[in-house]
């Protein structure tokens, strides 16, 4: 594994350590999850007015019935969803690069004068410009930043005529870039990928910086108290493992695995499921189905048995030769390591003895 | 190689955490790629008359696949860091028994993902530096006969509070 290079993706409330606002990263910190140390996804609030990403605090709340930070009784089901946080921590997770480009961008420039601080310093004339020019002219008419053209103020502010202009004038291969990182960063919203730091590439020119998030008018106009239908909790010890498979496959499940599996599928469809509910922007349960099988392919428990489902020992027509040959080596190890635990334990024991009667 | 840990991104965040406030008399001494397996090394600071500040102890961590929701692995372990220096004693402590298993709320039952590596670190320390009896924990012969391998496996009795 290269660690530095996933240094480099790892956005951290230190960050802001060296800017010239510090006092940022306790901003930075309060925007995080204190389980997944991320920016909060589908952030929910608890009965004791703790928050947590909704899959983090399920996930947990499944072993256990307490707040992670102070220990009073949680349900899962009180769990309520933050629909304004989630649209602060969205917009600021997209601002975040640029805010901590430009507080660091300013010690450079009073260090030593850059061609990025030429262009800052063109825009800002450009600002100043837009601001006297009105006053001459049409009170309702703006320039735009970056073509100089006259245009009435709301065309500018609710179309994308800047990002346009801004578009013909970068080369054809930024224009990829970033026609497909606003979408992205929404329908990838609750993958685990590290997509936190938008195209700040290093050169990143100041026209660049997105005008309009939507961020607000998400939360002002969107419908937020439609009823929704969560999974229920599944009580395993009054279930039988066929009554189980049922619910699974009602739910387009896979059902194949041992009984543990079954029911550590089912949970953490279970989580993903509702979680994906408290996200303002809900992915389809297709791609949850994905991420369930994601899930499975990394954990433990379904590794160990993937093995023997295709070769149990039990079966009929099982090939003790074969089983040798691929295993052999382990065998192997197995038996050398026995026979050295055993001489070990024979001759520690007497000594250990030895010990604890000094102690006492 | 393996699959990186569903938290790995939390992992890295922990682990340079852990090089940067280098915390006093405690040192990494080995962690893998995959950041679920370290090896601390301890010095005792402020208990001279119980232990000599220069004895090592060596802790070993282990994360497991659902870590932060569940504890890490922890107990001591003897261990040299090279072939010159004789394998480290585990320490003397009436929650500590002779096989390196600790007890201790914070690893068992008192666990919550608000808790990180340091502050197991921390807290582990803590009690040996206030620690004033130097002996095994009163079951320790019975519980090491039978001690699973992973301290996580055994429920262990909490004897008492004060120390």
């Amino acid at each position: 594994m290269n660690l530095s290079n996933h240094l480099q993706l790892i956005t951290d409330p230190s960050d802001f350590k060296n800017t010239k606002l510090p006092i940022l990263s306790e901003l930075d910190l309060l925007k995080r999850c204190y389980i997944c140390k991320e920016f909060f996804k589908a952030p929910v609030i608890t009965s004791c007015n703790h928050t947590f990403c909704s899959q983090c605090i399920r996930e947990y709340l499944i072993s256990n019935n307490l707040c992670p930070l102070c220990k009073t009784e949680v349900f899962e089901s009180s769990l309520k969803r933050d629909v304004l946080l989630e649209e602060i921590v969205l917009c600021y997770k997209e601002i975040r690069p640029y805010l901590l480009k430009l507080i660091k961008n300013e010690e450079q420039n009073e260090a030593n004068g850059t061609h990025e601080n030429n262009g800052k310093r063109k825009q800002e004339e450009k600002e100043v410009q837009v601001v006297k020019k009105p006053k001459v002219e049409d009170p309702n008419l703006v320039e735009c930043p970056v073509c100089n053209q006259l245009l009435p103020m709301e065309t500018l502010q609710n179309t994308n005529h800047i990002d346009e202009c801004g578009l013909k004038r970068t080369v054809a291969s930024r224009l990829r870039t970033r026609n497909t990182s606003k979408p992205s960063s929404i329908s990838s919203f609750f993958k685990s990928s590290p997509n936190e730091s938008p195209p700040s590439s290093p050169n990143n020119n100041p026209n660049t910086v997105p005008t309009k998030l939507g961020h607000d008018e998400y939360y002002f106009n969107s419908k937020t108290n439609v009823p929704i239908k969560r999974l229920a909790k599944l009580d395993y010890s009054s279930l039988t493992t066929p009554k189980l498979k049922e619910k699974l496959s009602a739910l387009t499940l896979p059902i194949n695995g041992n009984r543990n599996q079954l029911e550590l599928r089912y949970n953490e469809y279970f989580v993903l499921f509702n979680s994906n509910l408290d996200s303002n922007r809900p992915v389809s349960e297709k791609v949850l189905l994905q991420k369930l099988q994601k899930w499975e392919s990394s954990h433990s428990a379904f590794k160990i048995v993937r093995n023997s489902i295709s070769k149990s020992i039990t079966d009929k027509n099982f090939s003790v030769k074969e089983w040798m040959d691929e295993y052999s080596d382990e065998f192997k190890e197995l038996v050398k390591s026995a026979k050295q635990s055993m001489k070990k334990s024979k001759e520690v024991k007497p000594e250990e003895n030895g010990d604890n009667d000094e102690m006492k | 190689m393996a699959k990186p840990h569903p938290f790995h991104k939390r992992l890295i965040k922990e682990y340079t955490s852990i090089q940067k406030n280098k915390l006093p008399g405690i040192k990494l001494i080995y962690n893998d790629d995959q950041l679920i397996n370290y090896i601390f090394q301890i010095i005792i600071l402020n208990n001279e008359e119980i232990y000599k500040p220069d004895v090592k102890y060596y802790l070993s961590i282990i994360i497991t696949n659902e870590y932060p929701v569940d504890s890490p692995q922890v107990k001591f372990i003897s261990y040299s860091e090279d072939e010159n220096t004789e394998l480290s004693d585990i320490p003397l402590h009436p929650h500590i028994y002779s096989n390196g298993h600790i007890c201790l709320n914070l690893l068992g039952e008192d666990w919550t993902p608000a808790c990180s590596i340091e502050s197991i670190l921390l807290s582990i320390q803590s009690m040996l530096n206030n620690n004033q009896l130097l002996t095994r924990p009163p079951d320790n012969d019975s519980y090491i006969k039978h001690a699973p391998l992973n301290p996580k496996q055994s429920k262990f009795i909490y004897h008492d509070d004060n120390v």
